[in-house]
Parts: structure tokens; C-alpha cells; sequence
């Protein structure tokens, strides 16, 4: 199988990371919840994982990263904590239904940027001119449809001259590009533990700058006599037993990255996207969604065919592929590629230029006969 | 005769033992004896005695902050250490 569809789930992953999820299952049992052996061990690989997360990310406390299922359960504490019923929340045009549907339920009043895809200056325009009427912003770093990097280093700099909260989606982005939480004075930075982190499904991490309302309560293994969950992180977001093998995945995942360096894997990501880009613009009858800023992953249609019919046929012939809206339709009715959706490629830094080729010729040679 | 120095949560317990290793004083995480955290589940860094007063002097240095520090009697019971 040719696998590229890592901006879903990172299938290709360091082969520490599964041998730590093993022998946490084996010989971990989970942090503060007991003071033998097994469970210090587990309290160990834990806090481990923050401290890395921290120097990824480059924040001086770890106890500020906390563990969640996913980017989208630390979006949802974020928005939660952040966004209250009718206020103006400004997002981007590109933005996933894990920011989209808890402000819906909110009740929050959503003014999207509907700039060009690829097009950072005119996205960096529309929040210049409506970052002072907002309560709030949310702006995913990568566009999880079409690779698309939104100037989130500026637009959190117009937030914090205006006073304006700050909400990160990293999800795209995290283990992919250089995130420096603490320049950027973001409320908040959501990402998951399985895409560029290279972790298992299930794990995710929250960045946070102050300390929020809680989501969930119930057991911390701390101030235990207390109705009330305790007031100081992480404990205050991580009610219930943490996924202890995930996060011992997830560790192993940022040592790598943290070791290769982000700048090294970028450039080997952009290096296979540029090539699969070239690739696939010689295809005829394939329309290529690229442009400059790109990271990771790359949307096509095809006249007359179907991006599911397409999807479907490439795996068949071994290549893993996403399609229809990525659980985005809001970038979608931004780039014009609603009614169709779209076929997404994705890179990892573990894929390699013949898998490129192959998958290219594979999707000229099915559109070939369509 | 032993010490533990008392924190909130166990992410800080290792925080201050971090530290405390780092300053060069021998510290465990542990679990607090229920007698000492009034507000339930909490842990602590223990060490030997000897260690209490560089012990809190790192943490001070460190900026890692402690809910106190306690000294065990000859009976196994813990005393709020007079510091």
C-alpha cells in the first residue's frame, strides 16, 4: 500500500512508538492513581511526554500541556472556556468542524474570512480589518482540505495588540511546523497525538496559557477530599484515567520529532508534496489545488469523475487516499469545491519519492481510462 | 529519620524532584501519608532528613511551589517540619 493520507492519521510511525505502547500495556498501570511501582512508572512516562511536549512547543512549564483524546476534545475545552453565547468569534474561511460545530452549538456569532485559497495576504487582511470588533479567534495553521498555511504568527500578533483571545488548531500543523506557543501568546493550542506528533489515535494535546474551565469532572488522583476539581493544571483538565499506552506512544513520537527537527521533516514533506504536485499537474483532466504556502497535503478534482469513485479506485490499486470534505465544508465553500469535494493527497516524512511516482502514474493511468 | 516536601499534584511532585535532582538532592516522588494532605490524594518528594533544609532552599530557587514540608517522628507519624 501506498499510504498518503497522513493528514488523517499518521499510519507510518516510528517503530518506538508502538514498542512503548506495548510495554506500557505490559508493565504501566496510571499516573497518581497509586504509589507502587507500576504506577510511578506510568507517572514517569507521563510527565516525560509533557516535558517533551514543552520543549517542542517551546514552553517552560510542562504542567501548561495537558492530554486529551484528540485536537478536537482540546478545541472543544478551548471554545468552551473562551466563547460564550452571541459573542463575535472571527475564524478563517478554511476552518474544520471541530472549531465550526461547538461555536454552532454555542451559539456564537461566526464571521469567516472568505479569502482565495493560497492567498495568505488576503487572509491577514480580512483579520486585520475584523480582529478589533471580535471576541475571539480561531484560525487553524494548516488547512487540513488543501494543505492551505494560514499566517497565524501575524494574526496572533494583531490578537495580542488588540487584547483579542487566541485559539490555535494545530492539527495539521503540530510535529509539521514550527509552533513557539509561548511567542505567539495564544490562548490556546489544540493538536492531536496521531498525525505529525506520530502517536497513536487517541491521544491529543492542549497548550494553555491560563487555566480554563474544565470539560469533564470527576478523578484527578489529587485533592481528592475536594467537591470541586482542583484549580491548577493539568489536573484540572484531566479528569478520569489518561490513556497511559497512548501517551507512552505519543512520547516516542515526539522524541522522533523532536530529533529529526521540524525544519528537517518540513523539508522532506515539502520535498514529496512539490514532487506529487508536479506529478499530478501533468495528469489531464485533473484540476490541482497548490499554490505556495502548502504543507503536507495537496486536493484535486477530476472532469467526470466522482472523488469518491476516484478514492475508491486508487484503493483498489493500493493507494490511500481521502475523499469528499474532510470534515471541512466550510474551506470547501471556500475554495468553490463544495458541490464536488474533493480527492486529498497527504505526505509523511516516511514516504518516498517511487511511492510519489507510483501513485501519480497510478492516478494518470485510472483517469486515463474513465 | 525522613523528610517529604508536600505538593499539590503529582505533575508538580515531579517538577520538584526534577529540580531537586538538578540542585543535587537525592528525592523520590511518592505518595503523602493521608495524615498530611488534609485535601485528599497528594504527593511528595521524599528524602532523608539531612536534605530538607537545601531541599526547600532549590525549590525557592526553582520557583517550584510547595504545601509544606514534614519531618517523621521515631512513631511513624509525620510533624510539620519548623522551618
Amino acid at each position: 500500500m501506498i499510504y498518503l493520507d497522513s493528514a488523517a492519521t499518521s499510519l507510518l510511525k516510528p517503530p518506538a512508538v508502538g514498542e512503548a505502547m506495548l510495554r506500557a500495556l505490559r508493565c504501566s498501570a496510571s499516573p497518581g492513581r497509586g504509589g507502587h511501582a507500576a504506577a510511578m512508572r506510568a507517572a514517569e512516562t507521563a510527565f516525560a511526554c509533557r516535558q517533551e511536549a514543552a520543549a517542542l512547543f517551546y514552553m517552560e512549564d510542562p504542567e501548561q500541556v495537558v492530554f486529551t483524546m484528540n485536537a478536537t476534545h482540546g478545541l472543544n475545552i478551548a471554545i468552551a472556556d473562551t466563547v460564550t453565547p452571541g459573542m463575535t468569534v472571527l475564524v478563517s474561511g478554511y476552518e474544520h468542524n471541530a472549531v465550526m460545530r461547538p461555536l454552532y452549538a454555542l451559539g456564537a456569532k461566526i464571521v469567516e474570512a472568505p479569502t482565495p485559497l493560497f492567498d495568505a495576504k488576503a487572509a491577514l487582511a480580512f483579520f486585520r480589518e475584523h480582529i478589533p470588533q471580535a471576541g475571539a479567534v480561531i484560525c487553524t495553521h494548516v488547512s487540513n482540505a488543501f494543505g492551505f498555511v494560514l499566517p497565524v504568527e501575524e494574526i496572533a500578533a494583531l490578537c495580542r495588540r488588540e487584547g483579542v483571545p487566541f485559539i490555535l488548531d494545530a492539527a495539521q500543523s503540530a510535529g509539521a511546523l514550527d509552533i513557539d506557543f509561548s511567542a505567539l501568546g495564544a490562548a490556546f493550542a489544540a493538536m492531536p497525538g496521531h498525525k505529525g506528533l506520530l502517536g497513536p489515535q487517541g491521544t491529543g494535546l492542549l497548550l494553555c496559557r491560563d487555566v480554563p474551565r474544565p470539560l469533564l469532572y470527576g478523578g484527578t488522583g489529587s485533592r481528592s477530599a475536594e467537591r470541586d476539581m482542583p484549580p491548577f493544571l493539568p489536573d484540572r483538565l484531566e479528569a478520569g484515567t489518561q490513556n497511559l499506552c497512548g501517551i507512552a506512544g505519543l512520547l516516542e513520537g515526539l522524541r522522533f520529532v523532536r530529533k529529526k527537527g521540524t525544519a528537517r521533516l518540513r523539508q522532506r514533506e515539502d520535498a514529496l508534496l512539490r514532487r506529487l504536485i508536479r506529478h499530478l499537474k501533468t495528469v489531464e483532466r485533473l484540476h490541482v489545488y497548490a499554490g505556495e504556502n502548502q504543507s503536507g497535503a495537496v486536493s484535486v478534482t477530476a472532469d467526470r469523475a466522482d472523488c469518491e469513485s476516484l478514492a475508491a479506485r486508487l484503493g483498489e490499486r493500493g493507494v490511500a487516499v481521502r475523499a469528499g470534505l474532510h470534515c471541512a465544508p466550510a474551506a470547501h465553500r471556500t475554495a468553490g469545491t463544495f458541490d464536488t469535494g474533493t480527492v486529498r493527497f497527504s505526505v509523511s516524512p516516511f514516504n518516498t519519492d517511487r511511492e510519489i511516482d507510483a501513485a501519480a502514474e497510478i492516478v494518470k493511468n485510472i483517469l486515463k481510462n474513465w | 529519620m525522613s523528610a517529604l516536601i508536600l505538593f499539590r499534584s503529582l505533575s508538580r511532585a515531579q517538577q520538584g524532584v526534577r529540580s531537586l535532582s538538578l540542585g543535587g538532592v537525592p528525592a523520590q516522588v511518592m505518595r503523602a501519608p493521608r495524615a498530611v494532605s488534609e485535601r485528599g490524594c497528594a504527593f511528595a518528594a521524599g528524602m532523608g532528613e539531612k536534605w530538607l533544609d537545601e531541599a526547600l532552599a532549590v525549590l525557592s530557587r526553582a520557583g517550584v511551589g510547595h504545601e509544606g514540608a514534614f519531618l517523621s517522628r521515631p512513631d511513624g507519624t509525620w510533624e510539620e517540619a519548623a522551618r
